[in-house]
């Protein structure tokens, strides 16, 4: 890639040459304010929020940073007076229609009108006129279940109607009328239909688009954000789980561009809901509830007096490398052979681990292997259809983070912890080994994978060569991925391709806004 | 006592709105014309308007299942456009023109007039539904108003040919109530309705040169049929370019010093120079004939009297670039210049002079005749390239410019009707004739040719005079124009229209119109259009007519223009209302700051310089207003600013 060198406020830097300069400066720490330009549409250039100085040869010029792409020798000042102030006027033409509700607003804390304000506005108001607000109007509307319009906070620049466009290949919003009294609409008795709706809330600079799972719910600087992937799909899409107290207020696409951009679907992140609802927290035998610890053991006399050729290992495609590999090892210790995955209710596709199960030995499960198994251990939130299967099943023990759809006649149940509940790998579709961070402790007990066959193997008084997750990984690193001593952490954002190397693209995660950026 | 009968009401049929298979074939017709389908919606939506009245929800649907186009945005592209009719209005839709120069002949007591007479208010429709009151922004009439566009709604009455209406001009208190006596008995054709070369100048009078081009025409009788126009010698200048090398015109052309007549004045010849010698894409002409700079008449008269010259323009210039397809878009309130140009396009394909085999010559070229909708904006050049391929007319982005990526993604070249009617003069007088031809010696080399300038206010011959560039100000007012209105002093003049910076009297005394003299002055030349303003001119009026029309006419895309132009024009009215303050004047030349070379296109810059000019050059009359106030500044009713209809 040819790169190019330029000035900007007086420090070169080099770069390549396909930049534009709010993606160029951000090299330097710099950040351009801007509002309609967004890197994974398409430039617009009508907020003017990005004008900068800009000499390419002819002198200083009032220039628009998104649609500039860098070239040779070019001097760029983005501090001066003349660029503050040209900041200062377009935040000050952009408040003339922008309500004060910040008190009430959702987006308040994470609002690219309110944050630059903040660092390049704050001057008096000069406004004594009613200038526009008529017809605005302030009641919200709803474009969808989904999404909520405000259009009062409306500063029409474009992205909504852009990405609707260009990302969901749908043109159901566009902006109506001309001039000030401008707004985005839909065709009456339309509503929006798109996969990715979520996504509108979050490019939106401003409070205009809001989600109504998520609308006046909390205030988003309280939520605390883990880092994790997709707990529903096996494309592996990076996400945020938002959260506060041990609850999930959001998820929101985290990027990488090797995966997901910034976007994610929303099934993806409304996929928390069930996550969250109608758990299971004590272990019980028959009507009995028990302690973890006393539970573990109950299992782990079952496995030592099995027929060790009849032990059957059964995970769901939703549990992580490390509960897979750990459960496998302690099953292989009692001289279990037999290991099959099966389709957790919370999954579509393969699921968020089904390839990596695949990689493990876990094959498809089959009622023959049922009928043939003398004890079943099975981890996980099955299907109904795969739960009537279990019935004729002798010995069977189940770990699981839900209440409903449980097996009439189990031996024993343990409290299995959920998705945001514990850390651990995936592998997605694309043989892309990635890491998603415990978000929060389950809410009373309830156990990893990890945790079970650790309990397992003490009570069996025979040593995995882990006690942990994170050592859990570098043991299966070596066994199954060709990778020994490699450590968790070395996953990193981009994760590792089984298959393959990383492209440019995934490589570079230039961005403009922080938020959309974020990468940790 | 009456025995019950069994009534069967009539079923009522609801009428599916949807285009008919005339309507269809109709629009497959005009499809073969354009390289994408979506350039068919401004061209439905016209279809659908004519034959539903009022593009309602409904019908919207219908036209975007036609196109096809997705239905939001056929209901974004029918709210942009002024034309379309998105609420019902009567049988004859009175648009009063209420722009700068309608503005100083007393357009605002035209309306007044109009309301008492109808009995209603702007935006309002008489009980009997005849009549709908409303404003426009110009309608390039400038030489013989105050005017009122006045629409027909062909569901209910219909017009011969394809128009929808007419101007109405010279409007005073007799012309409205005979035009308002005569449309109450539909009695449409019967309403006498003058025109400039009727009423207040001569053909002769428009020729003020002894080498006349874009005029030579005028005043010859049917000067817009083929016969007579290739009787005066038409289209022989066609036959001499197609055997000449292409590259030789564009030489010929650039030698010429010929510059674009559409107000930037860039180099013709370098502007097509700009374009590709080779290209993937197809290349086209659009020609600009969106005449919307209030001010500005000129091409309106082209069209009208002289449409084959501009036609014979276009081909030669196809010629010249190798380009086989040229859309001459036209502003959709020109009714007869419109039906003209069409119908000349007819005339020239059916003759052979344009589509395949032009002239028999091994060069196939088309002519499109496109119609606009009610929209200033897109006399910008990209603007009207997005309006063309059926979108709002938002300008675009520069890089890349047309001459690279235009109309359809192609390379295009993108010129004013007037710079292309001077073609085929270069062609037979040489490129040398027109760099010499100038008014005198003192006239800046870098402006040759001959100008049409349109003068209007408060002047006593107002009109369109072509003249050599270079004449001295004062000499075409005086001399040419009769002079300032009733014997009045001068105060200030606008030389190039609304958008150019206003100059005073004193400014002008010394100053020749061609581009450097006005540009040393501190104004521009812009389309040629003079207005005039005497010495009991309300400059704070004036300035805030001409903030208005911004307002009314910025497309809204970028920030500053959208927000900035409303705010200018909303403090204004406050002013004018006495709610002045003493930090207004300042605050205003902020806004013009915060407005001026900050935007997409230029319209911001153009709302701009006349704030910046009006309130510079006469901040005594704005603070004599503000000083008169003496009370604190307060809200305006909305109803008080008069927005336009």
């Amino acid at each position: 890639m040819p790169t190019v060198k330029i000035t900007v406020d007086d420090q070169e830097l080099e770069c390549d040459a396909s930049l534009n300069l709010i993606q160029a400066v951000a090299l330097l720490g710099i950040e351009i304010p801007h509002y309609c330009w967004h890197p994974d549409l398409q430039v617009s250039g009508n907020c003017r929020m990005c004008l900068v100085d800009v000499d390419a040869g002819r002198g200083p010029m009032p220039t628009i940073a998104c649609n500039e792409q860098v070239t040779e020798g070019m001097t760029v000042s983005t501090k001066n007076d003349n660029v503050l102030k040209m900041r200062e006027e377009v935040l000050e033409f952009l408040f003339l229609n922008h309500p004060l509700d910040c008190p009430i607003c959702d987006k308040a804390g994470e609002c690219l009108l309110q944050d630059y304000y903040q660092d390049h506005g704050l001057y008096e108001s000069r406004l004594t006129d009613d200038v526009g607000k008529l017809g605005k109007g302030v009641k919200a509307t709803n474009l969808s279940d989904l999404i909520v319009f405000d259009n009062e906070r409306c500063i029409l620049c474009d992205r909504c109607v852009r990405f609707c466009r260009e990302v969901e290949g749908k043109e159901e919003l566009y902006i109506g009328g001309r001039g000030s009294p401008s707004k985005v609409i839909m065709f009456p008795g339309q509503e929006l239909t798109g996969e990715y709706q979520l996504c509108l809330t979050d490019i939106c600079p401003v409070g205009a688009l809001t989600s109504s799972e998520f609308r006046f719910r909390k205030r988003v600087w309280f939520l605390e954000k883990t880092k994790s992937v997709c707990g529903l799909r096996d494309t592996g899409d990076n996400i945020l789980i938002e959260h506060r107290d041990g609850k999930i207020y959001r998820i929101m696409p985290r990027r990488h561009n090797g995966i997901n951009g910034v976007w994610v679907k929303d099934v993806s992140r409304l996929a928390c809901k069930d996550w969250q609802a109608d758990r299971f927290m004590s272990a019980i035998q028959g009507d009995i509830v028990m302690e973890n610890d006393e539970a573990v053991s109950v299992l782990a006399d079952a496995v030592r007096n099995a027929a060790a050729e009849r032990l059957l290992l059964v995970v769901d495609n939703r549990v992580t490398l490390e509960e897979a590999y750990a459960l496998k090892t302690v099953f292989e210790s009692a001289g279990g052979r037999r290991f099959a995955q099966s389709e957790s209710r919370f999954a579509i596709e393969r699921g968020p681990n089904g390839h990596g199960l695949d990689q493990f030995g876990f094959d498809p499960l089959t009622d023959d292997m049922l009928d043939a198994a003398g004890l079943v251990l099975a981890v996980g939130d099955f299907k109904e259809e795969q739960i009537k299967t279990f019935a004729g099943v002798d010995n069977l023990y189940l770990a699981t983070a839900h209440n409903s759809l449980m097996p009439s006649d189990c031996k024993l149940v343990l409290p299995l912890n959920e998705h945001m509940e514990r850390s651990g790998s995936f592998v997605n579709r694309q043989m892309r080994v990635q890491r998603a961070h415990k978000a929060f402790d389950a809410p009373l007990e309830n156990l990893s994978g990890v945790e079970i066959a650790v309990g397992i193997a003490e009570a069996l008084e025979t040593t995995l060569g882990f006690t942990t997750q994170k050592e859990a990984f570098t043991a299966l690193a070596g066994a199954h991925l060709d990778r020994p001593g490699m450590r968790w952490k070395e996953l990193g954002n981009l994760g590792l391709l089984l298959n393959g190397e990383p492209t440019e693209a995934e490589l570079s995660s230039i961005g403009g806004h922080a938020r959309l950026t974020w990468s940790g | 006592m009456t025995t019950e009968t069994d009534q069967t009401t009539p079923a009522v049929v609801e009428e599916q709105i949807a285009f008919s298979a005339e309507m269809l074939a109709e629009l497959d017709e005009l499809a073969a014309r354009y390289p994408t389908r979506e350039a068919l919606l401004l061209p439905a939506l016209w279809m659908a308007q004519r034959r539903w009245g009022t593009l309602t929800d409904a019908v919207l649907q219908a036209v975007a299942d036609a196109v096809p186009v997705s239905p939001v945005r056929a209901k974004s592209v029918a709210d942009f456009y002024t034309m379309y009719n998105k609420r019902p209005v009567g049988r004859y839709h009175i648009q009063v023109c209420k722009s700068i120069s309608c503005h100083l002949a007393g357009a605002g007591d035209i309306i007044t007039l109009l309301e008492k007479k109808l009995g209603i208010s702007v935006g309002e429709t008489t009980p009997d539904g005849l009549f709908t009151l409303g404003m426009a922004e110009c309608l390039a009439a400038c030489g013989s108003c105050p005017m009122a566009l006045v629409s027909v709604d062909v569901t209910q009455r219909s017009l011969p040919g394809e128009e929808l209406g007419d101007y109405f001009e010279y409007l005073d208190e007799a012309a409205i109530d005979e035009m308002l006596k005569k449309l109450r008995r539909d009695a449409w054709e019967e309403v006498d309705r003058p025109r400039l070369f009727d009423r207040t100048q001569t053909y002769e009078s428009a020729r003020q040169t002894d080498r006349p081009n874009h005029t030579c025409n005028f005043g010859i009788p049917d000067s817009h049929m083929l016969e007579v126009f290739k009787a005066h010698g038409g289209y022989r200048m066609l036959e001499s370019a197609l055997q000449m090398a292409p590259d030789a015109l564009v030489d010929m052309v650039k030698q010429s010093g010929l510059r674009g007549r559409g107000g930037a004045g860039f180099s013709t010849g370098l502007k097509w120079g700009f374009l590709p010698k080779e290209s993937d894409k197809p290349r086209y002409l659009v020609v600009n004939a969106d005449e919307s700079e209030p001010g500005t008449f000129k091409d309106r008269y082209l069209l009208e009297l002289d449409p084959h010259r501009l036609i014979e323009g276009c081909l030669i210039t196809c010629w010249a670039n190798n380009i086989h397809d040229c859309y001459i878009y036209v502003r959709g309130e020109f009714n007869l210049p419109m039906t003209r140009i069409r119908e000349a396009v007819a005339e020239a394909e059916a003759a052979g002079i344009c589509g395949d085999k032009v002239m028999g010559a091994d060069f196939s070229c088309r002519v499109t005749v496109h119609s606009g909708a009610g929209a200033y904006i897109c006399g910008e050049e990209t603007g009207l390239l997005e309006s063309l391929e059926g979108k709002k007319g938002f300008p675009r982005l520069k890089p890349p410019f047309p001459a690279v990526v235009g109309a359809f993604g192609g390379p295009t070249i993108i010129n004013n009707v007037e710079t292309l009617t001077a073609v085929p003069w270069i062609v037979e007088n040489g490129a040398e004739a027109h760099a010499n031809l100038r008014y005198d010696e003192y006239t800046s080399a870098r402006s040759p040719g001959t100008k049409l300038f349109n003068i209007s206010g408060h002047v006593n011959r107002p009109g369109m005079y072509e003249v050599p560039l270079g004449i001295p100000f004062m000499e075409f007012l005086n001399d040419i124009a009769g002079g300032v209105r009733d014997g009045k002093k001068l105060k200030a003049v606008i030389p190039g229209g609304a958008s150019a910076k206003l100059l005073t009297a004193a400014e002008v005394q010394d100053m020749r119109l061609d581009f450097e003299s006005i540009a040393d002055a501190g104004s521009m030349l812009g389309s040629g259009a003079i207005i005039v303003m005497d010495e009991d001119t309300d400059i704070v009026k004036a300035l805030a007519n001409v903030t208005h029309f911004f307002a009314h006419e910025t497309c809204g895309q970028c920030t500053p223009c959208r927000e900035g132009c409303p705010w200018a024009a909303t403090i204004l009215d406050r002013i004018i209302a006495g709610k002045g303050i003493a930090s207004d004047l300042d605050l205003l030349l902020d806004i013009a700051d915060g407005m001026d070379g900050k935007t997409i296109c230029a319209l911001a810059t153009a709302a701009a310089w006349p704030l910046q000019s009006y309130i510079t050059k006469f901040r005594s009359e704005f603070e004599a207003y503000i000083e008169g106030a003496g009370g604190e500044a307060s809200t305006v009713d909305a109803a008080a600013v008069g927005a336009t209809t």
